[in-house]
């Protein structure tokens, strides 16, 4: 188990590396010169471009240039923004990353909750009525797109109701729809999920020997059903994040969540290459070190997987 | 699912060993044929399926179902609800949003389409290599594939168009090649376990190459996932396309699609919503058609559902 989880540890570091490479070479073939963005209209004289590009290193090869700026990264120095001049991008993207950690915990939090309870009574009931309304939520839940549903859901419940506000936050009315949004695709997977993990499971030999034993039917589903049918949705859920992190990204801009998907689009739009190179290490940061914790998590539920 | 419709090949090719060449031949056609049939059972997927022969048609010939130019703004007639000669309204600068949404049916189709085809070659090609080749090969190229699916895709495909710049074929390009994980990860699977059977031993004794085994011997018999993996992906293709374009990375105006559509109509979103609920029900009807029909195919290539 834990030369296992070294091994992963370090094709994460690889992984990091590719990712860190590939993004700061897509930064310099990037439009718009970093210097016209910092100046902006203002004239400046060859001296001064020549005092800027010595300050920020930009007459320097590219590969030293990838390795100052890694180095940095790796010390928590992300550079500075080149909009919000002298603005360290590490004090925008901390300031940006809570309401975002916020808004994911709470939208799987409220998916987990509600789907897999329902998936694994989907799948003891099977084809009885609910059963079919959960699989035909599933397959409606992943085919909607989740900007749609912010639109649809701003229409009704800002527009014809009233009750919630369309933007930014404050109270815990600027949550629901944002957290709702998220929420609702995750929901139609992962129901879809324990659905099907419960299935595989309670045909197997030994539910039929639980019950031949003489547990309750409740003690069997929780003992020896649930848990091997929650194995699987602790796999998936690592690869989740990725999903759920390029889901805030469209969630934050529709509602004017100041959270680091919104910071990721408005700095795109402004050519701030900086924090735009920062918040994409960041997430794929996330990503891997969501799917390690993955790796571990299986391994502690699993004792099947430890002793391998 | 990595199993699924590798026995349907692999056990007509067991048969070409041991049967004369005319009997595999007509009992090749026959699992395709069984397999058809189990597709036909399912009916919601057959239901899918001319829902996407009929938007093919449409994405073919838009100019004959436009009723007027998708492209031709009417100012005096901004955001006006729908009527029984425009029976979806216009949008927010006068345009008919029925022909628009038939223009955007040949976008998110194509996109959806060739997207797909590229990233089936792309992750096909890198998971046969990678998985029959194994070694300091596969692990190169698993590395590669572990950085990709460590992207959150939005993300890269957003700082791809904005490097790139973003244009229509651009789209195309740029999706292709960031999903083609999926392919590359069951390919590589099952390869690993086809390259170990004896029919490949066979052939390698008979002096086969590297190419002729992996085309002749290993592809076939992965082709089943593939193309269930294929038929779900453009659903998820389309549903990436319009959320670029709806961010201002994908499709440009005046050029419409679906999603920049929506983009357009969240601007009115409380004066006008009447322009955002047909955008929104096509990309909704059209994926959840590709997903049945790819649900229908992963149970008709299934070889555990026998009939």
């Amino acid at each position: 188990m834990v030369a296992f989880l070294i091994q992963r540890l370090l094709q994460g570091i690889v992984v990091l590396f590719i990712v860190t490479f590939f993004t700061f070479g897509l930064m310099q073939l990037a439009p718009g010169d970093p210097i016209d963005i910092m100046v902006g209209e203002a004239i400046i004289t060859d001296e001064q471009i020549e005092l800027i590009q010595d300050k920020w290193g930009l007459n320097r090869p590219w590969y030293e240039q990838y390795f100052t700026w890694l180095s940095n990264f790796v010390q928590g120095d992300f550079g500075q923004s080149v909009v919000r001049t002298g603005v360290p991008v590490s004090d925008m993207v901390i300031e940006a990353m809570g309401p975002t950690l916020k808004l994911n915990a709470l939208a799987i939090t409220f998916a987990l909750v509600l789907a897999i309870p329902a998936g694994i009574m989907a799948a003891v009931k099977q084809y009885s009525v609910f059963d079919s309304g959960i699989m035909v939520w599933a397959s409606a839940g992943v085919a909607l797109p989740n900007f749609w549903i912010a639109l649809m859901l701003i229409v009704l419940f800002t527009g014809q109701l009233g009750w919630l506000p369309s933007s930014t936050t404050g109270t815990w009315k600027h949550w629901v729809m944002p957290v709702a949004v998220l929420a609702i695709n995750e929901t139609a997977i992962l129901a879809r999920l324990s659905r099907g993990s419960t299935l595989e499971v309670i045909n197997q030999e030994y539910v039929t020997t639980a019950r031949a034993k003489g547990l309750s039917e409740r003690l069997v589903m929780v003992r020896h059903v649930v848990r091997n049918a929650l194995l699987p949705i602790v796999t998936v859920l690592g690869l989740r994040v990725a999903f759920l992190l390029s889901g805030t990204i469209v969630v934050e801009t529709i509602f004017a969540f100041p959270g680091i998907g919104r910071l990721f689009i408005t700095s795109v739009d402004r050519l701030d290459y900086q924090v735009v190179q920062a918040i994409t290490v960041m997430f794929v940061l996330f990503v891997i070190v969501a799917n390690i914790a993955t790796d571990l998590l299986y391994g502690i539920i699993d004792p099947r997987i430890r002793v391998k | 699912m990595s199993s699924s419709g590798a026995g349907i090949t692999e056990q007509s090719q067991q048969l070409e060993g041991a049967e004369a060449l005319t009997t595999a031949g007509r009992k090749h056609r026959s699992e395709w044929q069984r397999s058809w049939q189990r597709f036909l059972r399912f009916k919601p997927g057959v239901v899918a399926g001319v829902f996407i022969i009929c938007l093919c048609i449409v994405a073919l010939v838009p100019g004959v179902f436009e009723p007027y130019d998708p492209l031709q703004p009417e100012t005096s007639m901004r955001g006006a609800s729908p009527t029984w000669d425009h029976p979806f309204g216009r949008d927010d600068i006068g345009r008919d949003i029925l022909s628009r949404l038939i223009r955007g049916t040949r976008v998110a189709l194509t996109v959806g389409i060739f997207s797909t085809l590229i990233s089936l070659v792309v992750g096909v090609t890198v998971g046969a290599v990678s998985g029959y080749f194994g070694g300091w090969v596969d692990a190169i190229l698993s590395r590669f594939v572990d950085a990709l699916m460590a992207f959150p895709i939005l993300v890269l495909l957003i700082v791809l168009a904005a490097v790139l710049g973003p244009s229509f074929w651009m789209t195309v390009v740029v999706i292709g090649l960031s999903v083609w994980s999926t392919y590359a990860r069951v390919v590589r699977a099952d390869v690993m376990s086809v390259r170990q059977r004896d029919f490949v031993f066979a052939a390698r004794a008979l002096g086969a190459t590297n190419t002729r085994i992996i085309a002749r011997h290993v592809l076939p018999n992965v082709i089943g996932p593939v193309i269930v993996i294929g038929t779900l992906s453009v659903g998820s293709i389309i549903i990436l396309e319009a959320a670029l374009s709806f961010l201002g990375f994908g499709i440009q105006r005046p050029t419409p699609s679906w999603g920049n559509m929506l983009a357009d109509a969240r601007a009115y979103i409380l004066t006008f919503p009447h322009i955002a609920y047909p955008p929104g029900i096509m990309i909704f009807l059209t994926v959840l058609a590709f997903n049945l029909v790819g649900d229908g195919m992963r149970d008709a290539l299934d070889p555990r559902q026998r009939d």
